[in-house]
């Protein structure tokens, strides 16, 4: 037969090249997972058992770490860090489902005020915001200075409840990201057929709530992750109120005389295994709703409530005392700090002045870490950014392979970035593998850092390309690179941006890696930054950050306006955009 | 022109067959259908044609050329094989004007003339008019006009479609399914195209095909399938019905107290199933008819549509020149010639 | 996309060989750390890298290293860290240079010689907000703190958290004559009130902001605030506790780099590195007390005279660090 003999006379080059791609492509993206988080975090969580290995002064099994961290006061932190991850998950999540119903599903215009908003609270880091709170609501803070003794106020910032608001305010964006692009899949069809069959108010809302469901429980667990994992809250606000958190004592075991190497490791595992409930939880959920639309090629229009004169007040109100509570009052009590010339004397204008801006102006010898960050953050942020590609592809397939993966890059979220620099000194420290104290390790930290929460930010947008839009243009003749390069990066491009600028400026101000892992005689900022600031000389760390912040923020307004000019027009339109209006 | 040759195409998803030793083809310019519910294992079989699927067993050429073999590893990616395709969700690429939509295949192909093709395949299908406009901007009807401009811009030989039509209201359907027709016999175009639609299906076919679990049951021309459907699933699924029990021996096969004469000898308990404009209607007591009663009868324009319960529970359609009385008894003839008869067991 | 990320790790790659191979590694937490390695270098010619970092990561560092040293030398305050570090075998002993020690100095240098003692602060002094608590009315004395005048106004970091402040409580412990008298004291300190803090930036804010009068910090945080002309006045109850700023050699280091680390030592205590050091950090680390015979402290320094100092020796308190901390968190802080 002659289609017998065709059988036979055409091997199969084009499909074995394939899938040796495809392979090896998925390789890269495992090779990469190995190599920048399971080996040097498991490197490390292994001395909670084996507290001889690297060298320490340990010896063979041990479950001794584990006691001393379930002891009663490291147990108190447990149980702290529980609570604190709970409820800011909780609020944020809810937070982040109002803002998104007002962003996607009402006629409000407050969507660019909401989206710069969300950028913008992304950017600062959590220390500043807990500061600024500090600043103004201590014994003796600004709001006393002001005659204003609001000891309410005072009390609910001194204890648990300020934490976990300021981490849940934090940690807002997160929850807004996950579930903003939900609101779309849930066509607008949804709600009218729950009005017309007269499910009204609380029960229009729980119904709505269950079909969100999947994209609240991605919220809450990132949120409850990143909670857990947040340093900054933790060594300011915590600490000075004596709510001791699990980062804090992780901190505490790594740096603090006498060191324990075994405990921390051991607190790091709870910590693991706290986030391993948000994992299972958010699984479950998964699992029992179907995964149901996505955006595809099918144009359809999303309805949005048209708010009353009520319903105005209140959103608008909501979202002027969120902004108030989560930017205007940290920044200004921050930059009102910076202008202090003696903390000590008070408020008054004699004590106001531009004083610390001219010490950091003399800083000259910062250009050089500014400009040292800046490159090895554009290079680790560009890395991290394919891998999260790699990784958000994979992760969105929900095969069984993603779902481990989900829980890996969950974990690493939840554990302090302190933990995974003192793992890459024990597995990096090697003969075998002599990258300590090169650029190239550091740059790696900084990428295996920022790849998890960059992943997580890409697998909205990218679970929203139905996968028929490539079909379609693969079966019309556009090779996978073209599909790359004509559908999927035009649609993504404005996340990939954000995404790219979140991972740099998140890099240029990392702490942990940049101490630990900096070569010989050349400081990242951070480490500059923290250098240059002596004795405790507050006003001073204040103005040196208002800059550095400003800069960053200046940056990344500026390579976005550039970028944006840059980009074909059509590759700046949002997925969300085409369903609005 | 380029034929579509399909010979035992296996596919498993887990332990289910999706596609269990399909064989099919379609000549040059013949549009072929599949029909079947879902699940059947129609789209996978469209899928494999367009490379979006990788076959577990079996072979497709496209004309002369080996296109999938997967016992050779041989899995040509949808790109090379040069085919249009219209989706069942339109998959317009939102970011691009309908211009840019229709343009990008070509202009990936490296087709110097992608701007005429382009504006060509836009006033084939009446939308000249809206080339700089973008997907959502687009009611359903004119999206799926764009994609199938899309389909047919670069004047491929192969054209797939994935229920194109089930995302549209009816008369739309109509509309489109017509300019369809149109296009490909125009272009000479050999179109695979499925749905579960049976309207549809008799509509577009040249050659249709049934497909059930993963089989295709039937593969023939429309007018075959419908006079001598080959399996009770395909009598069913094209609209026809019953499913009566009977007994047959010999020649003879008892249906109730009627006796039909058969053009085949067998014995054995057999099921019958008719179509409705098969049936005569009588008023009064008829030996070749069967007994029922009237349960509904809508008004259909030329004639009415009446629902009979017959003495089994059965639940009939028949046309009927007037309006029945629900309740009322009458006598179904059913045409001795037009009787599907299977063995029982045949399913 | 995939060509990118080549890119960056073929750039990340030379930028590090570029950076390879060091003479002389410094590890230190030291304010005028960088004008001393600058001054070393250019003095001697030797290729000095500086790691700076505060004490808590520095010696967490030094301590992950532990397999695989890459440090040369480390340089930090505080005994009972360098102690610990020399227990493990980790630093070089039998070695100090040949200089004029001062008392002070003599009363620090440990008895194997297995670091070396540079510079000397107190481990705890009182600083006053004197808009709380009227210069004339400051306590002098560790028993006046217990006065019901200095109820709730009294704060201090929690030695667990805050790195520098165990040597003070040692210290304390040590004056009040041993753990049980000086545990009993500071229970007692608790009872009028003590508010103890996680660090000493939040211990001085609140000094600073009046939530508290009287802060016990180490004393070049206290002359810090004097010179940013905080409102504040130092005092000094009887005894203080020296804190002594020490060098430690790696014992692994190869004999180049031992014997440049040597050289670095040696400078720092010569006349031209001290030199460096008392102007290197002139608001707060450089305020320390020199250890040779002749040098005095720079001018914001409280001179010597009339100040009744003690010497905490680690080899005793060193190794109760970890339980008397822990005592400390669940006795004191809670």
């Amino acid at each position: 037969m002659a289609r017998a003999s065709t059988l036979h006379r055409r091997p199969a080059p084009m499909g074995a090249g394939r899938l040796l791609a495809r392979v090896a492509l998925g390789s890269t993206g495992l090779a990469a997972i190995l190599l920048l988080l399971v080996y040097p975090l498991v490197s490390f969580l292994l001395l909670a058992v084996f507290p001889g290995l690297f060298g320490q002064s340990g010896q063979g099994f041990s479950l001794a770490a584990f006691a001393q961290a379930l002891d009663g006061y490291a147990l108190q932190s447990v149980l702290n860090s529980l609570a604190i991850g709970l409820s800011s998950g909780a609020l944020a999540v809810g937070l982040g489902l109002y803002v998104s119903w007002l962003t996607q599903r009402t006629t409000l215009s407050v969507r660019r005020l909401v989206d710069g908003a969300v950028w913008l609270l992304l950017l600062t880091p959590s220390y500043l915001l807990a500061i600024g709170w500090l600043v103004l609501t201590q014994h003796g803070g600004l709001l006393n200075q002001a005659g204003l003794h609001w000891g309410w106020l005072e009390a609910a910032f001194s204890g648990p409840i300020g934490v976990a608001l300021v981490l849940a305010v934090k940690h807002i964006p997160f929850a807004y990201l996950a579930i903003a692009p939900s609101w779309n899949t849930i066509g607008g069809e949804l709600e009218e057929a729950a009005q017309v069959h007269g499910i009204r108010g609380g029960q229009a809302t729980l119904l709505l709530a269950k079909l969100l469901l999947p994209a609240i429980a991605a919220a809450f667990a990132v949120v409850f992750a990143e909670a857990l994992s947040d340093f900054g809250v933790a060594a300011t606000l915590g600490a000075s109120s004596n709510v001791p958190l699990l980062t804090y004592s992780i901190y505490r075991a790594l740096y603090a005389n006498p060191l324990n190497f075994p405990l921390a490791a051991a607190s790091s595992w709870i910590l693991l295994a706290l986030a391993g409930i948000a994992v299972w939880a958010q699984a479950r959920v998964n699992r029992r709703a179907a995964a149901y639309a996505v955006l595809s090629g099918r144009g359809r229009l999303a309805r949005r409530v048209v708010l009353g004169g009520y319903g105005k007040a209140v959103a608008w109100f909501s979202l002027g005392l969120l902004g108030l509570v989560a930017l205007a009052i940290p920044a200004l009590a921050t930059v009102f700090m910076s202008f202090t010339k003696v903390l000590g004397d008070g408020l008054n204008w004699a004590n106001l002045g531009l004083d610390n801006y001219q010490t950091v102006l003399r800083q000259g010898d910062l250009l050089g870490p500014l400009t040292y960050s800046g490159m090895l953050a554009g290079l680790a942020a560009t890395t991290a950014l394919v891998l999260a590609l790699v990784l958000a592809s994979v992760l969105s397939s929900g095969s069984r392979l993603a779902r481990g993966l989900d829980v890996v890059l969950l974990g690493t979220l939840a554990l302090p970035g302190l933990v995974l620099a003192a793992g890459y000194i024990f597995a990096y420290n090697q003969p075998f593998l002599p990258l300590y104290g090169t650029s190239l390790l550091l740059g790696m930290a900084y990428a295996a850092g920022a790849m998890p929460s960059s992943s997580r930010i890409l697998l909205g947008p990218l679970t929203q390309l139905h996968h028929s839009l490539g079909e379609a243009a693969r079966v019309h003749g556009v090779s996978g690179l073209g599909v790359l390069r004509r559908i999927t990066l035009p649609l993504l491009a404005q996340p990939l941006l954000y995404a790219w600028l979140l991972a740099a400026s998140g890099i240029v101000f990392e702490l942990p890696a940049s101490e630990l892992l900096y070569p010989p005689g050349q400081p990242p900022l951070a480490v500059a930054l923290l250098k240059s600031v002596h004795n405790f000389d507050f006003g001073l760390s204040t103005a040196l950050e208002v800059v550095a912040v400003a800069i960053v923020v200046g940056t990344v307004w500026l390579i976005r306006a550039v970028v944006t000019r840059l980009l074909p027009p059509n590759w700046q339109r949002r997925l969300n955009e085409q369903h609005s209006h | 022109m380029s034929s579509i040759h399909i010979e035992a195409a296996f596919k498993c998803f887990g332990s289910v067959k999706a596609l269990d030793r399909v064989s099919l083809t379609a000549q040059p310019g013949e549009f072929v259908v599949l029909l079947g519910p879902s699940g059947s294992g129609k789209t996978t079989l469209l899928r494999a044609v367009a490379g979006l699927e990788r076959l577990d067993g079996g072979a497709i050429w496209r004309g002369e050329e080996l296109v999938e073999a997967p016992a050779l590893g041989l899995h040509l990616p949808p790109e090379v094989r040069r085919l249009g395709m219209v989706f069942q969700e339109y998959a317009l690429w939102p970011h691009l004007t309908v211009l840019e939509n229709v343009a990008l295949p070509l202009r990936e192909r490296r087709l110097g003339s992608w701007r005429e093709l382009a504006q060509e395949a836009l006033e084939g299908v009446g939308l000249e008019a809206l080339t700089q406009r973008l997907p959502h901007q687009l009611s359903g009807g004119q999206q799926q006009r764009v994609a199938l401009a899309r389909a047919i811009a670069s004047h491929p030989q192969v054209l797939l479609f994935d229920e194109p039509l089930s995302n549209l209201d009816a008369q739309l359907r109509e509309e489109l399914r017509l300019l369809i027709a149109r296009l490909t016999h125009q272009h000479s175009i050999t179109a695979l195209y499925i749905t579960h639609d049976q309207s549809e299906a008799f509509f577009l076919a040249d050659k249709l095909g049934v497909m059930r679990e993963g089989q295709l049951l039937q593969f023939d021309r429309p007018e075959v399938v419908y006079h001598r459907p080959a399996h009770p699933f395909v009598a069913r699924f094209t609209g026809a019905q019953g499913g009566l029990e009977a007994y047959q021996e010999g020649l003879r096969l008892h249906l109730n107290t009627m006796v039909v004469q058969q053009q085949a000898a067998r014995t054995g308990r057999m099921r019958v199933y008719f179509r409705p404009e098969s049936l005569r209607l009588h008023h009064q007591p008829h030996p070749q008819a069967l007994l029922a009663v009237v349960s509904h009868c809508a008004y259909q324009g030329q004639h009415y549509q009446s629902w009979l319960m017959l003495e089994d529970a059965t639940l009939v359609q028949a046309p009927s020149p007037q309006r029945l009385q629900a309740g009322e008894r009458v006598w179904l003839e059913p045409h001795p010639d037009h009787l599907f008869v299977f063995a029982e067991g045949d399913e | 996309m995939k060509s990118l990320t080549l890119l960056a790790l073929t750039a990340l790659t030379a930028l590090s060989s570029a950076l390879a191979a060091p003479t002389l590694v410094v590890y230190s937490a030291q304010g005028y750390d960088q004008d001393v390695v600058d001054a070393f270098q250019k003095a001697t010619g030797i290729e000095t890298k500086l790691v700076d970092l505060s004490t808590g990561p520095l010696v967490a560092k030094v301590e992950a290293e532990k397999q695989n040293p890459q440090w040369g030398l480390v340089w930090f305050d505080g005994a009972e860290a360098m102690r610990s570090l020399a227990d493990q075998g980790l630093l070089l002993k039998g070695w100090t240079p040949q200089v004029n020690w001062n008392a002070m100095g003599k009363a620090l240098l440990p008895t194997d010689k297995s670091y070396i003692p540079v510079s000397a602060t107190f481990a705890g002094v009182l600083v006053v907000n004197t808009k709380v608590v009227p210069a004339d009315k400051a306590p002098r004395s560790w028993r006046d703190l217990l006065k019901p005048e200095y109820k709730g106004l009294v704060g201090m970091n929690n030695p667990s958290i805050s790195g520098p402040t165990y040597p003070l409580v040692a210290g304390v412990l040590q004056a009040q004559g041993g753990e049980a008298g000086g545990k009993k004291y500071f229970e007692q300190l608790k009872a009028n009130g003590l508010h103890v803090f996680d660090t000493n930036g939040v211990t001085l804010k609140a000094l600073y902001s009046g939530a508290i009068g009287i802060a016990i910090v180490q004393s070049s945080a206290g002359i810090g605030a004097v010179l940013k002309k905080e409102p504040v006045q130092l005092a000094y109850p009887e005894p203080v506790s020296l804190l002594p700023g020490s060098i430690g050699i790696n014992a692994k280091a190869s004999p180049e780099v031992v014997a440049a680390a040597k050289k670095f030592v040696e400078f720092v205590l010569s006349p031209e590195g001290q030199k460096v050091m008392l102007s290197g950090d002139t608001g707060g680390d450089s305020n320390y007390y020199p250890l040779l015979e002749g040098l005095k402290p720079s001018a914001a320094v409280t001179p010597l005279i009339g100040i009744k100092y003690q010497s905490v020796d680690p080899t005793v308190w060193g190794s109760r660090e970890g339980e008397i901390n822990t005592w400390f968190t669940n006795t004191i802080v809670r």
